[in-house]
């Protein structure tokens, strides 16, 4: 009920607090194609410096802020270094790097998934488009680098050549939608990605309760996102509170530390199939790592990406 | 992506709007933003309400909201005045149709209402560049809802309320909301003292801001938990003269709150950067009397004015 000269408590915070974040329409029904560009051309342009240059993709909609200080403490005791990134389990992730123009450079994690075309990756939502009715699409220069350690890129570098999102990320930026996949060149020898790395499979639609490895390239302190880490036995701990006001299947919350960077990190259960990316955290150490519910539209966006060629 | 808790935002918020209250103006908006469109999971109705809901006066002294929100259907409790508030929200995910609402609240109880329209009478409202319809009318049907230890009962079939619906376009300017904009970037360059505590465990959230400028304070405590498929939101607010209290060195810190708020929290700052937040600060939500606020488990950060 409407009333005028009330204090209308949490109906009108939640006005405040989460404007143009549901429901917008104008939304493309599918992802976008990048112009081509060469394994070497973009190996070429990600220097080791424009790496370090790279910061974590933070989404500007209403309701998140950037980090604070990076964290001490405990943080981080549970994201375990791995140290050969190029075993056969470890090899399927990697770190995605992308261009801003003037804005600079910024960087996600990502995870090779099987398909028929053998070179879909998944990440969030956030690191291929920005999400809403004004988002952008972050094609410039985007690659996926999997396994890569300390400037190492033992399996080349994937260059993007097509980007998409869940529909709902696109339209609305629902964080319960934060889900991206994209389909990748060849690197420089010639190699898909899934001759190059493998690939995991992927789920959706299963309970949430879960165990899951999570994957990641964190590089906000304590991490320098160098290296490749893992949450090996990250628990379901429940839902976001905020998650419910967002329209679509509540996300999840795992335990493991993640810091910015981590973001898009796959989300592995069984030991092989992907069923969950890194998409937020809270700012303060305690905080655990969410992500979206892999659904329906996680696997529309999978189909989409295997027609791809 | 890291992102800081919902509840800093609704502290800034807060303490927006309790600068508004200050300066007897009302400009918080009264009704959600047009593209805050109901709708139940998938797909998305074609006619999708823009707000629906009704209020329940003071049944055990509280008031109760009952609304939508996106996909929430949202029961809200709150107690005390604009200046000394207290209140819990339950968020469900259920049937939130402009017409319909149906939901579990879990343990708590159920509604399943239907509004029926009353009269012809359509008011039509401009608000953030939209039409607006608001229809009143009845809710009809049953909600029951019993509150944790039985604070509150609610047996309901029949409850007044409105439904308000998109209809095009209108020429609105919002100058006011610029003008608050304005008004706290500007507020943000005076001098001010401010204690943040947090405590989180798994997805549960326990947080209280102190915040002080000039003459004036204000204190803010939220609680955050799901349950099962039940979100609780709880939060409390209000104003003092008096705020956090911190030495110059901004070693150590105390605050005493009034209602909902009751007893003192006292946080101090080790030379070896260890820091406590002890003492027997506690609030009132409805529903969860002397929730305390302090604690080992509380990550607590200070800033004093200089």
């Amino acid at each position: 009920m409407i009333r005028r000269g009330r204090f209308h408590g949490l109906s009108a915070l939640l006005v405040l607090l989460l404007p143009a974040v549901l429901g917008v329409t104008g939304a493309s029904a599918g992802g976008i194609r990048v112009a081509p560009v060469s394994a070497a051309e973009a190996g070429a342009f990600w220097s080791p410096s424009r790496i370090k240059a790279a910061q974590p993709l933070e989404v500007s909609a209403p309701g998140r802020v950037a980090s604070v200080a990076p964290r001490t403490g405990e943080l981080g005791h549970d994201f375990e270094q791995v140290a050969d990134p190029t075993a056969a389990a470890f090899r399927i992730h990697g770190a995605i790097f992308v261009a801003l123009g003037i804005f600079g450079y910024a960087r996600c994690s990502g995870t090779a998934v099987r398909s028929g075309n053998e070179s879909v990756v998944f990440t969030a939502g956030h690191c291929v488009n920005s999400g809403g009715r004004r988002g952008r699409w972050l094609k410039s220069r985007w690659v996926f680098v999997p396994a890569y350690r300390y400037g190492q890129r033992p399996f080349g570098v994937f260059p993007a050549k097509w980007l998409d999102t869940t529909k709902q990320w696109r339209k609305s930026g629902s964080e319960n939608f934060d889900v991206g996949a994209v389909v990748v060149g060849h690197n420089q020898r010639g190699e898909t990605l899934g001759e190059a790395v493998g690939g995991a499979g992927i789920a959706w639609n299963l309970k949430p309760k879960q165990t899951f490895a999570v994957h990641g390239y964190p590089a906000e302190g304590p991490f320098d996102g160098e290296t490749q880490r893992v949450c090996p036995a990250a628990q379901f701990l429940g839902h976001d509170p905020n998650s419910f006001a967002f329209p679509g299947p509540l996300n999840l919350a795992v335990s493991c530390g993640v810091t910015g960077g981590a973001s898009g990190g796959g989300w592995i259960i069984d030991g092989v199939t992907l069923n969950g990316v890194t998409d937020y955290g809270y700012f303060d150490e305690g905080s655990p790592d969410y992500g979206a519910y892999f659904g329906n539209e996680v696997g529309r966006l999978y189909g989409r990406a295997t027609r791809v060629r | 992506m890291r992102r800081a808790a919902i509840l800093i935002l609704l502290a800034s918020l807060l303490g927006a709007a309790e600068a508004r209250a200050a300066s007897g103006s009302e400009v918080l908006p009264e009704l959600l933003p047009p593209h805050l469109l109901t709708e139940v999971g998938k797909p998305v109705p074609p006619q999708p309400a823009f707000h629906s809901g009704f209020t329940v006066s003071r049944p055990h002294g509280y008031e109760v909201r009952v609304f939508t929100f996106g996909s929430a259907v949202i029961l809200e409790v709150l107690h005390g005045s604009r200046s000394h508030l207290s209140a819990t929200a339950y968020l469900a995910r259920g049937v939130a149709l402009p017409h319909r609402l149906q939901a579990s609240f879990g343990r708590f109880g159920k509604i399943s209402m239907r509004f029926r329209v009353e009269g012809k009478n359509v008011k039509s409202l401009c608000r953030f560049g939209e039409q607006l319809s608001l229809r009143h009318g009845s809710y009809v049907g049953d909600l029951e809802f019993k509150g944790e230890g039985g604070y509150l009962s609610l047996d309901l079939h029949r409850a007044e309320g409105s439904v308000v619906t998109p209809a095009g376009r209108c020429r609105q300017h919002h100058r006011f909301l610029q003008a608050e904009v304005e008004r706290e970037l500007e507020a943000l360059s005076e001098p001010t003292s401010g204690l943040f505590a947090v405590s989180r465990e798994g997805v549960s959230t326990t947080s209280f801001l102190g915040r002080a400028r000039r003459d004036r304070a204000f204190f803010l405590a939220s609680r955050e938990e799901t349950q099962g498929k039940l979100a609780i939101i709880r939060f409390a607010t209000t104003n003092a003269s008096k705020g956090p209290h911190a030495d110059e060195a901004a070693t150590s810190a105390r605050v005493s709150p009034p209602a909902p708020f009751h007893g003192t929290g006292r946080y101090r700052a080790a030379a070896d950067g260890t820091t406590t937040w002890s003492g027997p600060l506690s609030v009132n939500f409805p529903g969860a009397p002397r929730f305390p606020l302090t604690g080992p488990s509380f990550e607590t950060f200070l800033e004093a004015p200089f």
